[in-house]
């Protein structure tokens, strides 16, 4: 977008507590030097189960793959997005999240379409709903979505969230200000204070994932936040994960996952 | 200022909201979409340039996938169609002749009731309704109609059940207002000349509702081919319908020049299946015609007489009355 000419930079002079920020989440190779964006919100991909109907223990894409062939077919549901979906596959398979190797996204297909497809009940923009609706067992689900799915419950033992090996995503929602906006200013004393410690927290605690300041994640423990674990995954969980790319294979992925979808409900 | 107006715009003048209206919101969108539908998607970046103008986009558009959800999605649109008219029917035919006047005002208005809440927020109460865990599903369960969990949501069943009732009312209304204007003198006519009262709802109410079940077909079968949001908040993987690929392309993918060619090419299938359908009521019609046809006698009585046979059969009774009765209708001077 900014090699289009859609954002304009922002000027770090009037968003002070930009010094609040967690440096993990500043600096990222889309934007080197936070010149245009500044992080919103972020979270990572993995899976829920319900612990009743898949007993064996879960943690892997393979294990995911393996449920909704077996236990879980028929009540495994995916999310709608082109992108995750085929990081289900090339996960199993160990491969980059991010490939654009033909081959691969090739051998993806085959594993999305013959394999999964048959056993999925439905595709979601967020998990939460098909939890609680009920009638499902596994759901590939973004971990605040699947917290928030999970203190729905009455039987909080019932599910269980997996942050899977060997990769998933590490996705970032940002601020930005679009070129032309008409009241710039504005625009940066939102984001400013968007980021003061106060704000920051209450926001994670209403969203249900991390914004991206420094001392959340202490300050969360000393509010005592319910399922904490599922708002910060630990740093070994952290090193593994794949910021996800918007790349040329894009059109390929959206390819694959339309023909998952028609696939599932053949 | 106003005759200036008026000189420009010619006689057309007074229905400047409507064909403003059309122009804007209907012919353009729609020009600019066939428009987007030759050009390509150059990079990641960009949703379509026009720089080099090809068909291309259309043989990306028919592919295996799009043709096997364009099946599901015409199976769930003829089979909702069908279904609201055989509700509409009868309810359309008991609110126009049935109803004393003065309730009928009441019965539209809960007709109308559930358009004044968003048609989103309607398809989500039918996920709370549908529910494995909802109370449908343990009302049944309760009474030992259902051994387990109640298991349409997420399926075909469930977009199928949800877009009857998003659409019924487009369905009652026009057949309603047909119904309605086939007029109480008509019926009274058809029950002097002997007809009984399923004789009188098939050979004059209804035929003379033709137009009424026209439009009500139209209005529930276009919309519904092209909807989305009911089989993205029910459907689940099995009731994928074709609007969710076009959005795909648009929202996902950033592809408008593809979605736009899939949007093309879903306006010209359903108007394949409107015209096919048109031609198949054609045909059934003369059928009927031919079959229920009077053969008058002819020869003996070629006097001034044979003309009029028709109009003023001679005696009296049931027999005798059918041909003033398939006269209305095959389109008479009454519909």
């Amino acid at each position: 977008m900014a090699e289009h000419g859609l954002l304009q930079p922002l000027q770090k002079d009037l968003i002070p507590n930009f010094s609040n920020m967690d440096p993990n989440f500043t600096d990222q190779v889309w934007d080197p030097g936070n010149i245009y964006t500044i992080c919103k919100a972020w979270g990572t991909t993995g899976y829920v189960y319900d612990t009743y109907t898949i007993t064996r223990p879960m943690a892997s894409w393979q294990d995911f793959l393996d449920a909704a062939m077996g236990e879980a077919s028929g009540r495994t549901a995916l999310l709608e997005d082109p992108w995750e979906v085929c990081s289900i596959a090339l996960g199993a398979a160990g491969e980059d999240l991010n490939t654009t190797d033909e081959e691969k996204l090739d051998a993806c297909e085959q594993v999305l379409l013959d394999n999964l497809a048959p056993h999925v009940r439905a595709y979601f923009g967020a998990a939460s709903t098909g939890m609680v609706q009920g009638g499902l067992a596994l759901l590939q689900s973004y971990n605040g979505d699947a917290r928030q799915g999970m203190l729905e419950m009455d039987d909080p033992e019932q599910w269980k969230f997996v942050y899977p090996t060997p990769s998933a995503n590490l996705w970032m929602d940002n601020w930005a200000i679009a070129t032309g906006a008409p009241h710039p200013d504005a625009a940066h004393a939102l984001i400013n204070h968007m980021l003061s410690p106060e704000v920051a927290f209450e926001q994670m605690d209403y969203i249900g994932y991390p914004v991206g300041t420094k001392g959340l994640e202490e300050r969360a423990e000393e509010e005592g936040v319910e399922l904490p674990e599922l708002i910060f995954p630990a740093q070994d969980v952290l090193d593994r994960l794949t910021p996800s790319e918007m790349n040329e294979a894009q059109q390929r992925r959206v390819e694959i996952f339309s023909s998952a979808q028609a696939r599932s409900g053949a | 200022m106003t005759s200036r107006f008026r000189k420009f715009l010619g006689d057309s003048a007074l229905s400047f909201p409507t064909w403003a209206y059309m122009l804007f919101f209907f012919a353009l969108p729609v020009a600019l979409v066939m428009w987007y539908s030759f050009g390509f998607k150059p990079d990641q970046f960009t949703t379509h340039s026009m720089e080099q103008l090809s068909l291309g986009r259309y043989r990306e558009v028919v592919s295996p996938t799009f043709l096997s959800v364009f099946t599901a999605t015409l199976r769930i649109s003829i089979v909702g169609t069908l279904a609201c008219l055989v509700i509409a029917v009868p309810f359309a035919y008991w609110l126009a002749v049935k109803v004393p006047p003065g309730r009928r005002g009441l019965l539209l208005a809960l007709v109308l009731v559930p358009f004044w809440t968003n048609f989103l927020v309607r398809t989500l109460g039918w996920q709370i309704i549908l529910s494995p865990d909802g109370f449908v599903s343990e009302a049944l369960q309760g009474i030992g109609l259902l051994g387990s969990p109640l298991d349409i949501l997420y399926s075909r069943a469930a977009v199928q059940i949800g877009v009857i009732y998003n659409y019924l009312p487009l369905m009652i209304l026009p057949l309603f207002v047909a119904m309605d204007s086939a007029g109480v003198q008509l019926r009274e006519a058809s029950a002097d000349l002997g007809a009984g009262k399923w004789r009188t709802f098939f050979q004059v109410t209804l035929p003379l509702a033709t137009p009424g079940v026209i439009s009500g077909c139209l209005l529930v079968f276009i919309p519904l081919t092209g909807d989305y949001i009911t089989a993205s908040v029910l459907g689940g993987a099995n009731g994928t319908m074709i609007g969710q690929l076009v959005a795909n392309q648009f929202q996902n993918a950033q592809n408008w020049a593809l979605g736009s060619a899939m949007a093309v090419v879903l306006m010209l299938f359903t108007l394949a299946v409107v015209v096919i359908t048109a031609l198949l009521a054609l045909v059934v019609k003369a059928v009927i015609k031919y079959v229920g046809r009077v053969e008058l006698p002819t020869g003996q009585h070629a006097g001034p007489d044979a003309g009029t046979a028709a109009d003023l059969p001679e005696g009296s009774g049931v027999r005798q009355a059918e041909p003033a009765v398939s006269g209305t209708t095959t389109g008479g001077p009454h519909a």
